[in-house]
């Protein structure tokens, strides 16, 4: 039980330190946006794999849209 | 402070040992992306191998442009919207020939092939702004579409925030396989009742806002609105009438929807990188609302292990819902013996397309990437998609999704 409560502990810090390091704003100069500038913090992190949802999931819910403008077909069965 | 002068070193010594190969490429950045995607549903449904290009590169210190290039097959059976105890519909489905892909006609059997190609051109002006104009067409056996669009790029002096606004316009042409027609909508498949092409003309808007939260944090906001108008019916599918006191089917109808669609999305996405592990979250959630009633929830959460500097490993989920389309129903009861009217009983659009029913997705998968060297970047993903209907008489949908992908930097 006491271990339980260890780790359930551990996980809220993990968390609550999690949101507060995404909340907290700050400025940020130039030469420090080299993690900014990794692929895998770009919208959309990989556009093959995005370009592919967006063919699935379209083709097999109803709605769709909200991330870019353009492209275009069916494909839809 | 004997730290920090050599921290400095090394840096000066990484910089000037710079191969002139590098640098090259650096002032180029021409890359060419490849992907090829397996999508095969349970049940023998639908299968669909996905190969798609991308080169984009700089013509000028201001000029980028891309080309896409997209082959798709699709085979396989889909449910065309009969119950499955009715008699064979013979309606097929999308590129398909007709004929029922399974005994009952409620499995039309369907095989199509699309060919598309995209071009964007990105211009960069003074003071961040940049306009990207872009260009797509897409051709199907009984589908043809052409896209223009144009999305303009505003960055504040310090690029903490970028502003984003688009503006899409697209014309489709819907036509059964081999027969520049569509059915009547609501009448009975075997009357054969046919005609013209459909049309539809799309408009799409989007409006949205990049943030720089802080140096590991980055979000985004989007606001999307769509309107649509024209042919926007299935040309294969179906509904059954079904009689209400013997619960057989009578007959297979071509189903009929609304000649124009509005709809409206707000996107949130976060990507943050943990310290100091390093991993990257992945989040988004999407509310999607139109006016045939369907609602949507769409929310995705994925965090990458980066390992070796050069390789991750991501788990990811997709959770999504929807509500049912206003005039979604399965199939259509009446007493067949004493209703002298069929048609007439009907209501003024009816679709017993299993994707406009309420609906609840779980798609879980795993993305693995590896950096071959500094050019050569290798991914692969496997996910399985499981959809649950409410109402459909398919009352699941299972997917496997596998995918490669390769770029190239030259």
């Amino acid at each position: 039980m006491h271990k339980i409560i260890t780790i359930l502990a551990g996980l809220l810090i993990t968390a609550c330190s999690t949101v507060s390091n995404i909340t907290t704003s700050e400025d940020v100069k130039p030469w420090e946006k080299d993690i900014l500038a990794q692929q895998d913090m770009q919208f959309p992190q990989d556009p093959m794999f995005s370009y592919s949802d967006e063919h699935i999931y379209f083709s097999k819910e109803a709605s769709t849209g909200g991330n870019s403008v353009g492209g275009g077909g069916c494909g839809c069965n | 402070m004997k730290s920090i002068k050599k921290e400095l070193t090394v840096a000066t010594c990484t910089l000037l040992s710079q191969s002139p190969a590098s640098v090259h490429a650096l002032e180029n950045a021409w890359e060419l992306d490849s992907s090829y995607l397996f999508y095969s549903e349970a049940d023998d449904r639908v299968t669909v191998h996905k190969f798609a290009v991308q080169a984009g590169g700089d013509v000028s210190d201001r000029d980028r442009v891309s080309l896409t290039a997209v082959l798709d097959t699709m085979s396989g059976s889909t449910p065309s919207g009969a119950v499955k105890q009715s008699t064979p519909s013979f309606t097929g489905a999308s590129g398909g020939g007709g004929g029922g892909g399974d005994s009952t006609g409620a499995l039309a059997k369907f095989d199509d092939t699309r060919a598309g190609m995209a071009i964007s051109w990105a211009h960069t002006h003074d003071n961040n702004w940049e306009i990207n104009y872009g260009g797509a067409v897409s051709i199907e056996n009984d589908y043809e579409s052409f896209n223009g669009s144009i999305i303009i790029n505003k960055e504040t002096s310090s690029k903490d925030y970028k502003f984003t606004l688009g503006l899409a316009v697209t014309a489709d042409t819907i036509f059964r396989v081999g027969t520049n027609s569509t059915p009547e909508p609501l009448t009975l498949i075997s009357d054969e009742k046919f005609l013209g092409e459909g049309e539809k003309n799309t408009t799409d808007i989007i409006a949205g806002v990049t943030h720089v939260i802080n140096r590991r944090t980055v979000a985004q906001f989007n606001l999307a609105y769509s309107i649509a108008n024209g042919y926007q019916t299935d040309p294969y599918k179906v509904f059954s009438v079904v009689d209400t006191t013997s619960n057989i089917a009578f007959g297979s109808y071509y189903e009929g929807r609304p000649g124009n669609r509005k709809r409206a999305s707000i996107t949130m996405q976060l990507n943050h990188q943990t310290y100091p592990a390093n991993n990257v979250i992945h989040a988004s959630y999407r509310y999607y609302t139109d006016d045939w009633d369907v609602d949507s929830h769409t929310l995705i959460f994925g965090q990458r292990f980066k390992f070796a500097n050069t390789k991750y490993i991501e788990p990811k989920i997709r959770l999504y819902h929807q509500t049912k389309a206003s005039f979604y129903q399965n199939e259509f009861f009446t007493d067949v013996t004493t209703n002298p009217d069929i048609p007439g009983s009907f209501p003024e659009y009816i679709s017993a397309d299993y994707r406009l029913d309420e609906m609840s997705s779980i798609t879980p998968e795993i993305q693995f990437g590896a950096e071959l060297s500094s050019d050569d970047h290798f991914r692969t993903r496997i996910g399985y998609m499981y959809q649950s209907f409410n109402a459909s008489d398919f009352d699941t949908n299972k997917a496997i999704i596998f995918q490669i992908a390769y770029n190239k930097r030259f």
